[in-house]
């Protein structure tokens, strides 16, 4: 999954409130100047002086005697206007309608079929929901001065902020049951739609259905693709929702813990010499999902059972490393790696040496983990697990059987490094799997060294990765790549250890708070400008807004300084005159103003996406596409956004209000 | 009843029955064509609908409609293009972002909303097969995404039924990708076991039709019905045809030989491949026998071009009876206008097999300087006719022109196609002898690969002779290329060709062996004459030439005739080891100890060719006097 930030609710606060008291206060001053500018066309200058502070001195006791029992009454006028129209029932039939036709579009048979699933319906949850508060809230009050039913409220002792709240809260409070129907709807949908099982592929299911694998090429004679290095048998299920899976006899040799023993997946054991051998059917994974296997009965007729679907719903917590640094191949420390030259920069790149430099590299990334605790791990394990999601970068064919090698080796990072000594363990090698979730199983017993400041060594042997190398809670891991002129890709995110699932369903949920967010904001600002704009203007100016907000990035890189093809008028010019972006214009005087004007109009686009909602910070369906937590920082940082708006748009709403004839 | 006191229901029910009133003449025209059983026209439809099938809008016809594409079309709210041109830009960033998955998924939602822009289909195919599929580091993955590719494109051709592009670019990636790419090999295994893919393309391409014989499902089968496919279109069902006629017929032959090839390289060839040799040899044939235009509309044959020149040779017999000497006259006058000498019109006169490679190029210079003038004198010849035989002289010339224009078509065409190569190349792998040194190469290669060198034989001690139990490299080699010998013999064009290229590769495997062994090379090597004909160059580098062995001995000729310079210890060492190595001797010619020490200077010199070499062996000498 891509995580490009890791923010932390503490840091943004700080940040976060001086923006928005900056925007709040210039936005005051904005309004006293034009409010005093109105106010004097009409009553002269001072007159409106007093005017103006008297709507001021009357903003406080509105605000502080607001009735929460009048604000409920407002509320469930609203919901009950809001049901009168009908929207809502129109939006379940068309969300009703979406699912049950959804199946045409999708692709069952793609490699992550919940990914697509889970898109769609978060996609047409976010579109829907949207656009009904911004209908309901658009058409609201102004049908109500337009109808004049406004004064059957007015005339009786509500204050504006009542109405103004009770609107807001009233059509956030019908949206969000319309919001929580759909995403228990969108769930079950999902559940029936992804879960599935399969067969073994042939005439029977039993172990009689595997074909024996040819030793010399470790090649299925089934698949013609490659097979562990321990199976000894192999054969395919079925094809169901649009995949295959390899199943495997994999030969292993039983240690210590006897109780792989009793696992349902063992079809039989064998003592070879001193050793006791296990023969397990193994179930290989796709699109992140496998399933369980129980095998009944002996020898060739033992049957194989294959269960539900493991590992398609999840919710991986991930903990990643603090910090990432990478060293290029003479050990420096670089920014972001080698770049390959991708064009997304995402990932830097880290060197396995080139013959030419007599192989040799020191290029590696070194991950620091923090707060690496026992307590957030199984206590049960004997091993942690460790997720990688590397990408890779080949300069030649090299062995298109093997997939890049990588190494991975752990240091304890000591408090005081001068005193204490530093434990170093062996490099474990390992096969990257590109674009797929890597999972390696660390052993908490690591073999190592442990050396003295000095560097001498003290002890080599076995060290428990919680109790002896990360006591602290401080880890270091350093990735290298071990394939000569070939290349391995990481990002903060690429690696991390993973802790114990969370629940499923609870995750999918949290998903919808990043919906209800923009949800809120979206009736806030449609209430808001409904107070001073008549319906059309109403729906424009939120459309507008929610357009901004769903494009703030791209927005944002539009109004970059200096940008090749230069502003939207000098861009225009090019394309009429379809000069390229490298072209100078060489239109003299008018270059400047040409130039002059761009930096004006971006600089503007530039604030207007600070005034809009930024709805890639409220939006979290890509944890759950991706099987991911979703982190509870982010979503206190969506709350943040969403109270910082409420508040600014419902006083934008208060004085609009306040200063219209009708609320007097 | 007065306009204002009509009530609003009478109103909306009026409406309705406008509407109502509308949709019938609407539904009329644009009624959709139906078929029977036979796919016989029952009904061609309405006037909308034969627009839209005679323009290829959209799906006229029931069973095409595709009621995904449809909702999605009536989604974009009339704003198609505005839609397309999002999806587009989203399936850009999904690329750029590594994310595939979704990448697909968008490309789906695109190509339903304009499934009739070919461009695109064959655009984002490509894509998905070659630029995404190359994004993974594990080949099996990369297979997985060729076939997304493939059936990405295949999704696309019911939506354009009359355009062959399609299913032209189908049998393309399906033999490019799977039977000509890094990971051919395991792309070819997988493909073979991979029914999930032969039934995704079985509604077009049964999958028993894709050779199941003893090697199974194959590739280059599954791109010539690809290819048949497109073919079928234009010949049978005629839709327009998009590229000229030589590439157009020329793809689906020339699938056969290529899985003919590829198995070559996979298994050890047998009658099966034999007979694959033989039926892309009737292929070709028959493609050559077609009649194909080029884009200047000339019509040609390529298989005609000897009785072309027949033709032509005939015909301006006939036409110099006209005007006796003028040919002789006007040629003449040709030679001085343009300046050719003497010896330029000898060579223009000579057979062009008796040129050697400069003259052949200085004559073929010549004639396109006196192309024009030379089209013209047949014309000019017909012009210096009786008046009574103008006429019949006039037809003769313009016959003469237009059979210089088929020449002319096939010529510059076969340069494109290399028509006469393939057409030699299919006949000599279909002949046993080809299919014995295919197989010899075959057993040497692996036996190369097992670093067996030498045969492995049992000595019978009584009577002292040895039995040959497994043949190493070298035999087999020394045995594939007595038989390429015999195939270069019968086709000598094939000695400078491709496939000389593919065996001078072999050859330079067992000069390695040869030396690894520390064999001398052999003094008559069967293919030494391809190895001259196609040196000096990149492929046989470092192979020795007939002229530079020839050099070499003649070198070590003369250092045998100076022993008085020679050390006496040393020639008493060489004697007295002679009596031990006699046996051994008995199978080595003299010649071949001999050049042992060119071969260890061999690689180190190569490059300076054979100069320096001579030169090297003097110094050596030098310094051995000194």
């Amino acid at each position: 999954m891509i995580v490009e930030d890791f923010p932390l609710f503490s840091e943004w606060i700080m940040p976060g409130l001086l923006l928005f008291g900056g925007i709040a206060l210039a936005a005051a001053l904005l309004g006293i100047f034009f409010g005093f500018i109105t106010a004097s066309f009409r009553h002269g200058p001072f007159e409106a002086f007093y005017i103006v502070a008297q709507v001021i001195a009357e903003a406080i006791p509105d605000f502080l005697y607001t009735s929460p029992r009048r604000v409920v009454a407002m509320a469930r006028l609203a919901i009950k206007e809001a049901l009168r129209r009908r929207v809502i029932l129109v939006t379940f039939g068309i969300f009703a309608a979406t699912l049950l036709f959804g199946g045409w579009f999708m692709d069952a048979g793609s490699e992550s079929p919940h990914e697509i699933y889970l898109n769609f319906v978060l996609w047409g949850t976010q579109l829907l929901i949207l656009l009904t508060g911004l209908l309901i809230s658009a058409f609201s009050l102004p049908e109500d001065i337009k109808n004049k039913t406004i004064y059957t409220i007015v005339t009786k002792p509500v204050r504006a902020t009542e109405i103004v709240l009770g609107r807001i809260l009233g059509f956030g409070a019908l949206c969000s049951a319309l919001l929580a129907l759909m995403a228990v709807i969108s769930f079950f949908f999902i559940w029936r739609n992804l879960s599935h099982d399969h067969l073994v592929a042939g005439d029977n299911q039993t172990i009689a259905a595997f074909t024996e694998v040819d030793p010399d090429n470790r090649i299925s004679r089934i698949t013609g693709k490659r097979v562990s290095d321990a199976a000894v048998l192999v054969a395919q299920t079925n094809n169901v929702s649009g995949h295959t899976h390899r199943l495997e006899v994999v030969k292993l040799i039983v240690g210590e813990d006897k109780s792989v023993l009793d696992l349902p997946d063992v079809w039989k054991t064998e003592t070879e010499g001193d050793n006791t051998v296990l023969y397990r059917v193994v179930c290989f994974p796709v699109g992140g999902h496998t399933h369980r296997i129980t095998v009944s009965g002996s020898g060739n007729d033992a049957i194989v059972t294959i269960g539900q679907a493991i590992g398609q719903f999840r919710a991986r917590v991930p903990l990643y490393a603090k910090n990432l640094t990478m060293l290029d191949k003479e050990g420096q420390v670089t920014e972001k790696g080698i770049s390959v030259g991708r064009e997304w920069n995402y990932r830097g790149y880290i060197d396995g040496g080139s013959a030419s430099m007599g192989v040799a590299t020191l290029a590696k990334a070194i991950f620091d983990f923090e707060d690496l605790r026992a307590s957030k791990f199984d206590k049960d394990s004997d091993v942690v697990p460790l997720d990688l999601t590397l990408g890779v970068f080949r300069t030649f064919k090299g062995d298109v059987q093997k997939r890049v090698t990588g190494g991975i080796q752990f240091e304890s990072v000591p408090d005081n490094a001068e005193v204490e000594n530093r434990f170093i363990s062996d490099i474990n090698s390992f096969e990257t799997n590109e674009f797929q979730v890597q999972t390696r199983a660390i052993p908490r017993k690591m073999i190592g060294r442990m050396v003295a400041p000095d560097g001498s060594l003290v002890r080599e042997g076995e060290f428990d990765l919680f109790d002896d190398i990360a006591k602290n809670g401080k880890l270091r891991l350093n990735l290298t790549c071990r394939d000569i002129n070939q290349y391995i890709g990481v990002a903060t995110a690429d690696v991390y250890f993973r802790q114990a699932d969370n629940v499923y369903w609870i995750n999918f949920f949290k998903a919808y708070v990043g919906i209800w967010c923009q949800l809120m904001i979206i009736i806030c600002m449609g209430v808001a400008l409904s107070t001073f704009l008549s319906t059309p203007l109403v729906m424009l100016g939120t459309l507008v807004m929610m357009v901004v907000g769903f494009f703030t990035p791209f927005i944002r890189e539009l109004t970059i300084p200096d940008r090749d093809g230069g502003g939207p008028i000098e861009s225009l010019i090019r394309v009429i005159t379809q000069k390229n972006m490298q072209v100078d214009l060489e239109t003299g005087v008018l270059d400047t103003v040409i130039e002059k004007s761009d930096q004006f109009i971006t600089q503007r686009m530039s604030d207007l996406t600070y005034l809009a909602p930024n709805f890639s910070n409220l939006d979290f369906s890509q944890f759950l596409t991706h099987g991911y937590a979703i982190d509870t920082q982010r979503m206190l940082v969506a709350i943040g956004i969403t109270l910082a708006f409420f508040v600014g748009l419902t006083l934008l709403g208060y004085f609009s209000l306040k200063t219209r004839e009708i609320a007097k | 009843m007065s306009k204002n006191s009509t009530s609003p229901f009478v109103r909306k029910i009026m409406y309705i029955a406008c509407i109502g009133g509308l949709l019938i003449p609407l539904s009329m025209v644009s009624r959709p064509e139906i078929r029977d059983d036979d796919q016989q026209i029952k009904d061609p439809g309405g006037m909308l609908s034969v627009l839209r099938d005679q323009h290829n809008l959209s799906q006229a016809k029931i069973s095409e409609v595709d009621p995904a594409s449809e909702t999605m079309k009536l989604a974009s709210l009339g704003l198609r293009g505005v839609a397309v041109n999002v999806l587009w830009m989203q399936a850009m960033e999904h690329k750029k972002k590594e994310d595939y998955d979704n990448l697909a998924a968008t490309l789906k939602s695109l190509t339903k909303i304009q499934p009739n822009f070919v461009r695109v289909w064959e655009y984002q195919a490509h894509n998905l097969a070659y630029n995404v599929s190359m994004e993974f580091d594990d080949y099996e993955y990369r297979y997985q995404w060729v076939t997304k590719g493939l059936d990405f494109l295949k999704t696309g051709v019911p939506y354009n039924r009359t355009d062959h592009r399609l299913t032209d670019n189908l049998g393309f990636m399906t033999g490019n990708k799977f039977g000509k790419s890094d990971e051919k090999f395991s792309f070819r295994r997988i493909f073979r076991t991979d029914d999930k893919f032969h039934q995704s393309m079985a509604d077009f391409i049964d999958p028993e039709a894709y050779d199941t014989r003893s090697y199974g499902p194959d590739s280059w089968k599954m791109a010539w019905h690809w290819y048949d496919w497109s073919r079928r279109m234009v010949e049978e069902q005629s839709h327009p045809q998009y590229r000229n006629d030589l590439m157009f017929k020329m793809f689906r032959p020339s699938q056969t030989r290529n899985q003919a090839q590829t198995l070559g390289e996979e298994f050890k060839t047998d009658e099966i491949i034999q007979e694959i040799w033989a039926k892309a040899y009737e292929e070709w044939i028959d493609y050559g026998e077609q009649q194909l235009a080029d884009s200047k509309g000339t019509i040609f044959t390529l298989e005609r071009t000897t009785q072309y020149e027949k033709q032509l040779s005939e015909l301006r017999e006939q036409l110099d009876q006209f005007a006796p000497g003028a040919r002789a006259e006007l040629t003449q006058q040709m030679f001085d206008a343009y300046g050719v000498s003497g010896e330029e019109r000898a060579l223009l006169q000579m057979p062009a097999d008796q040129l050697n490679d400069d003259e052949a190029r200085m004559a073929t210079k010549m004639r396109r300087k006196l192309m024009t003038t030379n089209k013209q004198m047949d014309q000019a010849i017909a012009q210096r006719a009786k008046v009574g035989e103008q006429m019949e002289a006039k037809r003769i010339a313009d016959q003469i022109l237009r059979i210089i224009q088929q020449v002319g078509a096939i010529e510059s065409n076969d340069s494109v196609i290399n028509y006469m190569f393939w057409r030699d190349r299919n006949k000599a792998e279909s002949q046993d002898v080809a299919v014995r040194a295919r197989q010899a190469t075959f057993e040497a290669e692996a036996m190369l690969r097992r670093s067996i060198y030498d045969d492995e034989f049992e000595w019978d001690y009584k009577t002292k002779e040895k039995t040959v139990t497994r043949k190493g490299t070298i035999s087999l080699y020394n045995e594939a290329f007595a038989k390429w010998n015999e195939v270069f013999a019968e086709y000598p064009d094939l000695e400078v060709s491709p496939l000389a290229d593919q065996i001078i590769e072999h050859i330079k495997k067992y000069k390695e062996v040869l030396n690894v062994s520390g064999i001398d090379w052999p003094e008559n090597f069967p293919l030494q004459r391809v190895i001259d004909l196609n040196s000096p160059s990149e492929s046989t580098r470092g192979l020795p030439t007939s002229e530079q062995l020839e050099e070499i001995r003649s070198g070590q000729e003369d250092d045998e005739e100076e022993p008085d310079d020679e050390d006496e210890s040393a020639e008493d060492e060489s004697n007295e080891e002679e009596p031990a190595d006699d046996e051994s001797n008995e199978d080595e010619p003299a010649e071949e100890q001999e050049s042992a020490d060119v071969e260890s200077t061999d690689d180190e010199s190569a490059d300076n060719g054979s100069s320096r070499r001579k030169t090297s062996d003097k110094d050596t000498k030098k310094q051995g006097d000194q």
